[in-house]
């Protein structure tokens, strides 16, 4: 013995003292492994939360309440109040691009210009002096003003603002001091720092043409519209005759002065329209083919204006449908297409014309309802730039609407006396109001005014539209244009890519698992399954690439022997098996290791046989033209219905196959002899396979002759990207992660069950069935929509092969797009912050929702299930 | 202990040794079969029966014959090849890819390995107990009449019929019987056993085998199965595998020895244990190897 043991003394028993206190080493490699994992985990769990918070960070804005606050000190007095005491009410007012300037039309023509911050008065015109204004029309966006006079004439003033940029040195020394969004008043106009230290000066311009002789009665109303063929101009004087003048500016190449042209006829009012009443209002569309003459009753004649200037009524409607309500304010929102219309009841409504259907002639409906409040209707000011409707109305108060989405923006209270105009900002950044006393001014901040749950979730229905839709189009090439996003046809695409791709993946996966764990050598299977999981590995760019200009083209050209080889292969695979298993036992065993080889050449001869059929398939089905028939221009629906029927039939004769003809075979067992059994069943499958074609036929002659065509749902009009296609490529993206985690499941049911089942005398069919799959069920359900999630945020698949049409058709021959792929294209060209950039960001949250949905569900699900094998 | 005796002992174990050693070289020895067997009506006759797990040979020339409405024990160390030759029986070493046989054996008139046997057929008319109790995830009822719902096996009432005879037969009615529906899974362990005996003598099956069922059960339990499985007899034939000695003694009519893959010795289960024809059996039951 050593010395060592010695000291040790008695108790030890290898003769070695160890400490009974760990070492510090172990101490401390302890604690930081734990600091470590613990951080690490925290620090994965915030980054994915910071993801998600972000997202509704940039989200938020959209739901933002409006802001429309008034600021104090900006009040311009107007009308009687003002030092220019004998400026009559304000009928019209504008302001520049910067929100800098505003200029004011009042009843006699004279055109004001005010600072818009303060409200100086920086210059002051009077267009024709000495003759009386009877009537006035100002198009603020395009700063025409049109004014009719008390002498039957008319004149066409163009407002506007001239922008120059100086240098300190071009401008007198006293702005030298301005600071950058500084502003000071010069010469009429006003000078402004730029963020770029030039100083801008801006100046109203006005261009008064000379006037126009139309008659010798004042004119009453007046409105005209650009087109294309010059200024179509309709005044209607005291008389009542309409004057419908086109009016062309020509430019003396001498003096470089505009001289006015103009030509058009005179015309009876009574000749033109069946109400006897005195209009009040006269607007002429964007077009100049729609004259609309409303009464204070709000009874409305429509005229139809051809290009030569004949008009002819065409139609009549009421524009206030309220008996004790009259007509008080219209005016074309921007586009001058919707025709904003209230009413002394504080009705307020839009109308545009609908064509009901593509050949019809369009007709004036009432749109959109905003009336919340009641009051009287004085004052319309529309945005230039998108859907925003100000209504001011007698008590002071002004409402901000948003027409399309019907979203009450906010309002604001003047106190007294009736709003005669107001004005939007160009950049919706400021609101004036005016009432007879003073002209209000207030800050706007309503950047997402057209985004609502309602417009993002539900039917809007759009100008021009027939009618509520769902619609994705976020930009376009004019400027009048509406974005549309809604955000329904994008989930839509989504699920349909989802649909597809999983009808196609999910069965295919399942029973692929379903083989591997129960019917394939266990040998095989540890070769089988890294294979089919090193699928998963595959780029599904290339997938999409493969999808898009191999597969799509394929698919077009060879649609009906795809069709057919959906139904050959199968039924081909099961002849090979029973012709199978009719050989004798011995050789059956020598040949055993080739059967993967049979299974190839059933499914190619399958192939062969779909090829080989085609033909004479689309002359019986199709009418000779797949495509023309699924165009719905040829044959019936019974083909359609057919295809569509033929796979519930499979399933429903081999549900009645395993119960009844079943025992018909088993029952046989002893007495036949192996050949003999099998040729029993082969003619059984025979039997089911005729079955289940007449039970297909039978229902798709039912289905169709009751009137049912399945054009027009599940299958219409080819388009070469198609959810096919995808479905194909898709599915084969979600095979692998759903195969792997299936077959995981599977394997995971414990193999004493198997034995026990088997050992009962289960076929391993029962036994897969009745014994496997109900303890992996919830493994399955969380393979499945674990895949389903995958295939939800799947990108780059759809993006390639969809088409990206964002419509909404369950056609399975027609694209769509999905949340995922419309990130991918529009987000690269979406502004920072726009509306488009968030509501972008809203697809990517909810996108992020339902796949952190889905994934959850599996998640639960899964645990659920680990908790219930546990005991097995 | 003289010292002569002691000698005579050691010497029998030494002799017992070199045989144990010279079969555990290959040698093939004959089964000593006691000739109360001949007497008895046989169910099963195996005849030469070898099997290879790949080249691994795991039965040497088993032969022996089951008397029908006994309980046959097999006994033996770990490893010898009990279990195997039970699955034998019914075939389930076929789900064993590299399970290769020669010999014969017959139930009834028909080779089991002969061609043409349907194997499905052939495990329905036998039942199987396994060492761990392996109720499936269904009800207790479902579990009972599993055997008969995979025959195609509908009506409601002959389940039922079956179900509670079963039940009963495996003495498990009085307590189950107001739960049929319920989980099979909340039974005690010992219940998931008598369970699963019920639902191997639910189809009536011929030979009802038996690998291991008690081993993984508490003394309770097993006393319940062993009472069982003494109910059994004569209406069943039930052949058992055990390492517990006392286990065999009290509950088989016949033993069967065996090592390394041979049948040492076979005999009825009185003599075996009180005087068997071998030292190396006695050695064995007597705890001297194993």
């Amino acid at each position: 013995m050593n010395r060592n043991a010695q000291q040790s003394g008695t108790g030890s028993f290898t003769g070695q003292r160890f400490s009974r206190k760990p070492r510090k080493s172990v101490l401390f490699t302890d604690t930081l492994a734990r600091r470590l994992i613990t951080a690490s985990g925290i620090g994965s769990i915030i980054a994915v939360s910071l993801v998600g918070l972000f997202l509704v960070w940039v989200v938020l804005p959209l739901f933002t309440p409006t802001g429309l606050e008034e600021v104090s000190e900006s009040v311009q007095s107007t009308g009687a109040a003002s030092a220019d005491s004998a400026v009559p009410s304000m009928v019209h007012q504008a302001m520049d691009d910067y929100g800098s300037l505003v200029w004011s039309l009042h009843a006699d023509g004279t055109i004001l210009v005010h600072e818009v911050d303060g409200g100086k008065l920086l210059a002051r015109r009077i267009v024709r002096p000495g003759v009386s204004v009877t009537a006035v029309k100002a198009s603020g966006h395009q700063g025409r003003v049109l004014l009719g006079y008390a002498d039957g004439t008319m004149q066409t003033v163009k407002v506007g603002f001239d922008v120059s940029y100086h240098n300190d040195s071009d401008l007198p020394d006293t702005f030298a001091s301005l600071s950058v969004g500084e502003r000071a008043s010069h010469e009429q106009g006003l000078v402004e720092r730029t963020p770029e230290h030039q100083l801008r000066l801006s100046r109203l311009t006005i261009q008064a043409d000379e006037p126009v002789s139309l008659g010798t009665d004042p004119i009453v109303l007046i409105d005209g519209s650009e087109t294309s063929g010059g200024l179509v101009v309709a005044a209607l004087d005291a008389a009542g005759v309409l004057f419908d003048r086109q009016l062309r500016w020509r430019k003396n190449l001498l003096t470089g002065e505009l001289r006015v042209r103009s030509t058009g006829s005179d015309l009876r009012l009574e000749d033109l329209r069946a109400s006897r009443g005195t209009p009040v209002a006269l607007v002429l569309n964007d077009a100049g083919d729609r004259l609309l003459l409303a009464e204070i009753d709000g009874t409305t004649s429509v005229l139809r204006r051809d290009g030569e200037g004949e008009y002819a009524a065409v139609a009549a409607v009421d524009l206030v449908p309220d008996p004790n309500a009259k007509l008080t304010a219209l005016a074309f929102i921007a586009g001058r297409v919707s025709l904003a219309v209230g009413d002394d009841q504080g009705g307020l409504s839009v109308w545009f014309p609908v064509r009901e259907t593509p050949t019809s002639q369009p007709r004036l409906q009432r749109v959109h309802e905003l009336d919340e409040h009641h009051g009287v209707v004085t004052a319309l000011a529309s945005s230039g730039r998108s859907r925003l409707l100000l209504a001011g109305y007698r008590d002071g108060k002004i409402r901000l609407y948003h027409v399309t989405s019907h979203r009450f923006l906010g309002e604001a209270d003047l106190e007294q006396g009736p709003i005669v105009a107001a004005a939007i900002s160009p950049r919706e950044d400021l609101i004036l109001a005016a009432n007879r006393e003073r002209n209000a001014l207030f800050h706007l901040d309503a950047p997402h005014p057209d985004i609502s749950f309602s417009a993002l979730l539900r039917p809007v229905w759009y100008e021009g539209y027939p009618g509520p839709v769902y619609a994705w189009q976020s930009s376009a090439a004019t400027d009048t244009f509406e974005p549309k996003l809604s955000l329904v046809p994008l989930i839509y695409g989504t699920l349909k890519a989802t649909f597809y791709s999983m009808l196609f993946g999910l069965p295919l996966a399942l029973l692929a698992a379903l083989y591997t764990s129960e019917f394939l050598h266990r040998r095989t299977r540890s070769r089988i399954k890294p294979v089919i999981e090193t699928m998963a590995s595959l780029p599904s760019v290339v997938l999409g690439f493969l999808a898009a200009l191999v597969m799509a083209p394929f698919v077009e050209r060879v649609l009906v022997q795809v069709l057919a080889v959906l139904f050959c292969a199968p039924f081909f695979l099961l002849l090979g098996a029973h012709l199978w298993q009719m050989l004798p036992r011995r050789s059956l065993t020598r040949l055993e290791p080739w059967r993967p080889l049979a299974v190839l050449i059933a499914l190619v001869a399958g192939m062969w046989c779909s090829w080989q059929w085609a033909g004479p398939l689309e002359q019986i089905g199709f009418a000779g033209d797949v495509k023309l028939w699924l165009d719905g221009q040829i044959g019936s629906g019974i083909t359609g219905w057919f295809v569509l029927l033929l796979a519930p039939a499979a399933l429903l004769v081999g549900w009645w196959n395993t119960i009844q003809g079943e025992v018909l075979i088993r029952g046989r067992g002893p007495g036949w002899i192996r050949w003999q059994l099998g040729m029993l069943d082969l003619g059984r499958f025979l039997a089911s396979t005729a079955a289940t074609i007449v039970l297909a036929l039978f229902a798709a002659w039912m289905l169709s002759s009751s009137g049912w065509d399945p054009r027009g749902s599940m299958m219409d009009t080819y388009v070469q990207r198609n959810a096919l296609v995808v479905g194909f490529a898709m599915g084969f993206a979600v095979i692998p992660i759903i195969y792997s985690i299936a077959e995981d499941a599977l394997s995971a049911v414990p193999d004493h069950l198997r034995a026990a089942s088997l050992g009962a005398g289960a076929t391993p069919w029962q036994t897969a069935f009745k014994v496997v799959v109900p303890p992996a069920m919830s493994g399955l359900f969380s393979a499945g929509m674990i895949g389903l999630g995958r295939a939800v945020g799947e990108t780059m698949i759809v993006l390639m092969a969809a088409g990206n049409t964002p419509i909404m058709e369950m056609n399975i021959f027609n694209g769509f797009r999905t949340l995922s792929a419309n990130l991918a294209v529009e987000l690269p060209e979406a502004v920072q912050n726009s509306t488009h950039y968030r509501t972008l960001f809203l697809a990517a949250l909810t996108l992020f929702i339902m796949t952190f949905l889905l994934n959850t569900i599996a998640e639960v699900v899964r645990q659920h299930f680990r908790r219930k094998s546990s005991q097995l | 202990m003289t010292a002569n005796e002691a000698k005579e002992t050691q010497m029998a174990e030494t002799k017992t040794m070199d045989r144990l050693a010279s079969i555990a070289a290959g040698e093939i020895v004959e089964t000593r079969i006691h000739p109360e067997l001949a007497e008895e009506e046989s169910i099963l006759d195996i005849s030469d029966f070898n099997l290879w797990y790949g080249e691994k040979q795991a039965l040497f020339d088993v032969s022996m014959t089951l008397p029908r409405g006994k309980v046959t024990a097999l006994i033996g160390p770990s490893g010898c090849g009990k279990s195997t030759l039970l699955r034998s029986v019914n075939r389930m070493n076929d789900l064993i890819d590299t399970v290769r046989i020669d010999g014969s054996m017959n139930l009834g008139e028909g080779n089991i390995y002969g061609p043409g046997v349907d194997v499905i057929e052939l495990r329905r008319r036998m039942g199987m107990v396994f060492q761990k109790s392996n109720p499936f995830p269904m009800s207790i009822f479902d579990n009972v009449t599993y055997p008969l719902q995979i025959n195609g096996e509908r009506n409601k009432s002959v389940l039922r019929d079956v179900c509670e005879k079963a039940l009963r037969g495996a003495a498990l009615w009085d307590e189950v019987s107001d739960r049929l529906q319920e989980s099979a899974l909340g039974m005690s362990g010992g219940q998931q056993q008598r369970l699963c005996i019920a639902r191997a003598i639910a189809a009536e099956p011929e030979v009802l085998l038996m690998d291991e069922p008690c081993s993984a059960l508490d003394p309770i339990a097993t006393t319940r199965v062993e009472e069982l499985i003494l109910s059994l007899r004569g209406e069943y034939t039930v052949l058992i595998v055990t390492h517990n000695m006392q286990q065999a003694s009290r509950v088989s009519d016949y033993t069967a020895f065996m090592y390394l893959g041979q049948v040492l010795e076979y005999g009825p289960t009185a003599r075996m244990f009180t005087n068997p024809l071998l030292q190396e059996t006695e050695d064995y039951i007597t705890g001297r190897f194993g």
